[in-house]
């Protein structure tokens, strides 16, 4: 086995990322039904965006569920949830990238006064935590049962 | 043949190819198994100063003769007797693969082991050690790691040294005495025994294999053999309900032994692929993981891709201008600035977001997702009538109709295939996006967002019910089975999807430089000429002007059509075109408004000119995401399934747009 992780270090990344994931997500969902709610961030609006995250935070919930299960299965839901949320976090990466071209290079006038920190979301924040829930599992195929 | 001949056989995915290629390096060729057009691949492997010939054998996981591929490959070892039979194993499949091995045994083949992907049987916890399944089999194992080219030598050897030698005989302790007595009766006749194994002869006489009778059927001890046949099923029979099954049973309490044996340490662990899958293909979330996936896709597409088709805008508007002040005869200026600038400016305006797209699902196809995408969709599709594949095509209706409409060839079965490409236009492509901006911005300003997705949904909703409908009405019966194993997961291979990507963008090219092009370009000579001639560059921007063009003649013609739905004679026009592309819907209104081709200048003048209100505009959108969405498509379903399809296509959307946008202006009335 390259790594080892407990199935206890399963159950913590798993509890906190599902919350946080699950959060952020009912957030975005409300915002998409007009309720406009801040938690550090501005939610998106975008109906699908909360849909994606509370997805993802069912598949950490889900290995947290596993793990009490005392379930070795219970990393690869830990593994897929930081793959996807890091994916989610690269996303908004790109299209921050895409703005600031349509601003500073293009000089759009729809992005006249866009500023980098308007693409901050929910998900590109959750997507740089993810790497803190990826790096405990990225070698272990299987938890160990100790 | 004259030569030693070598055949490669193996389970689907074991590594066949790699093995293949690595043997026979670049001298092979491809052809067909006679009779059959299933491929044939053959080669020249050179070791220490002796040639041998490989022949590829159809990847199989029995020698039952069920498929033709089982039946070529039976028939090859069979009949042609190759002097050895590689068999290649997939170490981290190893119960499953013996099973074939055990039939080339039975058979009395000279088999060699190839024992590829103990690597990834390591990753996943299980230790083999090839001394031990080697006496245990009792044919060489040459343990391997293909990909990475270990192994390669060692099997080389192992061919040449294992040339003649007699393979051991495998016994199933349950069914040894009869074997024997049916054995006895074949070795009557010499040149029947000579032939063919008779051991397998008697296990294949035993299992009810109808291809052996009829080898029997021509023996001179045809009567003998039959006899002892009957006598001998008969006691076994009474033992058990299924000889086949029963065979089958003792191939795995074999097996069981084997493996026991062989493997030396087990450590149950998953691989990396393992844990893919095991939430990919979840029972419950792999619906919305493939529903967010799609929409991260989708975000991908229009929100990377956007500074993109800015440039390409803003260029061919500097060069429209840049042309146009140049010129100094009025008509062949407003031809180049007009027509055939702006109308490729407004076609190429979405090549980024094709572009992008095609990238997204290359890398979704290339790393082995979409293959989960259709096994996870296949219980929603199968409910609609559809079949589990048919998602891909589906999904990829979002991004152009034509290529998704040939990526239907995935289908096997026909009337499943037809059903896919009939609904496949009802997937809302990028084309009718400009029309959904410009119309929500114009009535639904601040919900722009959520009109557009329901846009996207009733899409959806429609050609699952409509697909629903004909699975009930015209293709009767039940959508295929899911049958399809699932690919292991890829790093991505960039030039591959580059590549496909480039294909897939090529031919949205070609349509934009021939079939979109001309459309605009008739577009605009329809407008700045009418019954009285050329009418000047003015009529583009001059009301009055217009009217009396040859495209407000058009208008005015087809305009009673739509006035159940309160469209005037601009909007009728606008939706004529859209039938050579969706492209050229707003372009078109632009021109008829005079605002030119920029989507909030006609959103402006659409909401100012008060034909339309927010219900009617609703109407106009279904209608426009409805109605056959372009020439190409048509073109496409045509060469796809033909002509008497591609016309019913286009008569069903017509006929369900019209009825949709009828019912939105009636019911959206009432509530109004």
């Amino acid at each position: 086995m390259k790594g080892k992780v407990d199935l206890k270090t399963i159950e913590i990344i798993g509890a906190i990322f599902g919350l946080l994931y699950l959060i952020y997500g009912v957030i975005e969902s409300l915002s998409w039904l007009g309720w406009k709610i801040k938690l550090g961030v501005s939610p998106t609006g975008d109906l699908f965006a909360g849909l994606a995250l509370i997805t993802i935070s069912a598949v950490y919930l889900v290995g947290l569920k596993r793990a009490l299960e005392n379930d070795g299965r219970a990393v690869a839901y830990i593994y897929v949830g930081a793959l996807l949320g890091m994916a989610l976090g690269g996303l908004a990466l790109l299209t921050m990238g895409a703005d600031a071209i349509e601003t500073y290079i293009i000089h759009s006038e729809d992005f006249a006064g866009w500023d980098p920190l308007d693409d901050v979301t929910s998900y590109l924040i959750l997507g740089v935590l993810s790497i803190f829930s990826y790096l405990p599992v990225k070698d272990v195929p299987r938890v160990s049962r100790e | 043949m004259g030569e030693t001949v070598i055949a490669l056989i193996g389970n689907p995915n074991v590594g066949k190819t790699t093995i293949f290629n690595a043997l026979t390096g670049l001298k092979q060729h491809v052809g067909n198994w006679p009779g059959v057009t299933v491929e044939k691949k053959e080669g020249e492997l050179e070791y220490r100063g002796r040639k041998f010939h490989v022949v590829d054998l159809p990847g199989v996981y029995a020698l039952t003769a069920y498929s033709i591929d089982e039946k070529i490959a039976r028939d090859f070892i069979v009949r042609e007797k190759p002097d050895l039979v590689v068999d290649i194993v997939d170490a981290s499949n190893l119960q499953r693969n013996l099973y074939l091995t055990l039939q080339l045994l039975e058979i009395g083949a000279n088999v060699v082991v190839a024992l590829n992907k103990v690597d990834l049987a390591e990753e996943k916890g299980i230790k083999i050690d090839p001394k031990r399944l080697e006496e245990a089999l009792g044919v060489p194992v040459v343990p391997m790691v293909a990909s990475k080219g270990e192994g390669i030598e060692e099997i080389k050897k192992a061919i040449a040294e294992n040339l003649g030698r007699k393979p051991k005989t495998l016994r199933y302790p349950n069914f040894e005495p009869y074997i024997e007595r049916l054995v006895k009766v074949i070795e009557l006749d010499g040149k029947l025994a000579g032939d063919y194994n008779p051991r397998w002869l008697a296990i294949k006489l035993l299992e009810g294999d109808e291809g052996i009778r009829g080898i029997i059927e021509g023996s001179e001890k045809r009567d003998e053999v039959m006899k002892e046949l009957i006598n001998v099923k008969k006691e076994l029979e009474r033992k058990y309900e299924d000889l086949e099954l029963a065979f089958a049973d003792g191939r795995y309490g074999l097996i069981d032994q084997i493996t026991k044996r062989a493997i030396v340490a087990r450590e149950e662990r998953m691989t990396f692929s393992e844990m893919l899958d095991e939430v990919f293909t979840h029972k419950y979330l792999g619906i919305p993981i493939f529903i967010g996936i799609m929409w991260a896709t989708f975000k991908f597409t229009f929100d990377v891709s956007a500074p993109f088709s800015d440039i390409i805008d803003w260029f061919f508007g500097w060069l429209g201008d840049a042309v146009g002040s140049h010129i100094a005869n009025d008509a062949l200026a407003s031809l180049l600035r007009d027509g055939i600038i702006a109308g490729l400016g407004s076609v190429l305006v979405f090549l980024p977001p094709i572009a992008f797209l095609f990238l997204a699902f290359s890398w979704l196809e290339d790393s082995g997702y979409m293959a989960r995408a259709a096994f996870v969709m296949d219980r929603v599709m199968h409910r609609f009538g559809l079949h589990g594949k048919s998602v891909i095509p589906m999904i990829m209706g979002f991004g152009c109709n034509v290529p998704a409409i040939m990526a239907t060839r995935t289908l096997e079965d026909e009337k499943d295939r037809i059903l896919t490409i009939l609904v496949n236009p009802l997937m809302s492509c990028p084309a009718r996006l400009p029309i959904y901006a410009v119309f929500a911005g114009a009535f639904f300003a601040g919900k722009e967002g959520t009109v557009i997705t329901s846009m996207y949904l009733l899409g959806i909703g429609l050609a699952l019910v409509i697909a629903w409908l004909f699975r009930k009405l015209i293709f009767k019966g039940e959508p295929s089975y899911f049958i399809m194993e699932l690919p292991p997961y890829n790093r991505p291979n960039w030039r591959g999807i580059l590549g496909a990507t480039w294909a897939r963008t090529e031919k949205f090219l070609k349509k934009a430089g021939t079939v979109i092009f001309g459309g605009v370009v008739v577009v605009w000579l329809l407008s700045v000429t009418g019954p009285s001639g050329y009418l000047g560059s003015e009529a583009l921007e001059n009301g009055e002007l217009l009217v009396k063009s040859w495209v407000a003649v058009l208008g005015h013609a087809l305009q009673p059509l739509f006035s159940p739905m309160g469209w005037d004679w601009k909007a009728a026009v606008a939706l004529f075109f859209g039938f050579i592309a969706k492209e050229i819907v707003v372009g078109t209104l632009g021109v008829l408004y005079g605002v030119g081709g920029e989507e909030t200048a006609v959103s402006h003048a659409i909401a100012a000119s008060g034909t339309f209100t927010p219900v009617t505009a609703y109407a106009f959108m279904a209608f426009s995401l409805i109605y056959v969405p372009c020439v190409a498509t048509i073109a496409v379903i045509k060469g796809e399934a033909g002509w008497k399809w591609a016309l019913f296509a286009v008569a069903y959307e017509i006929i369900l747009a019209y009825l949709v946008a009828l019912a939105i202006v009636g019911i959206g009335g009432v509530l109004a």
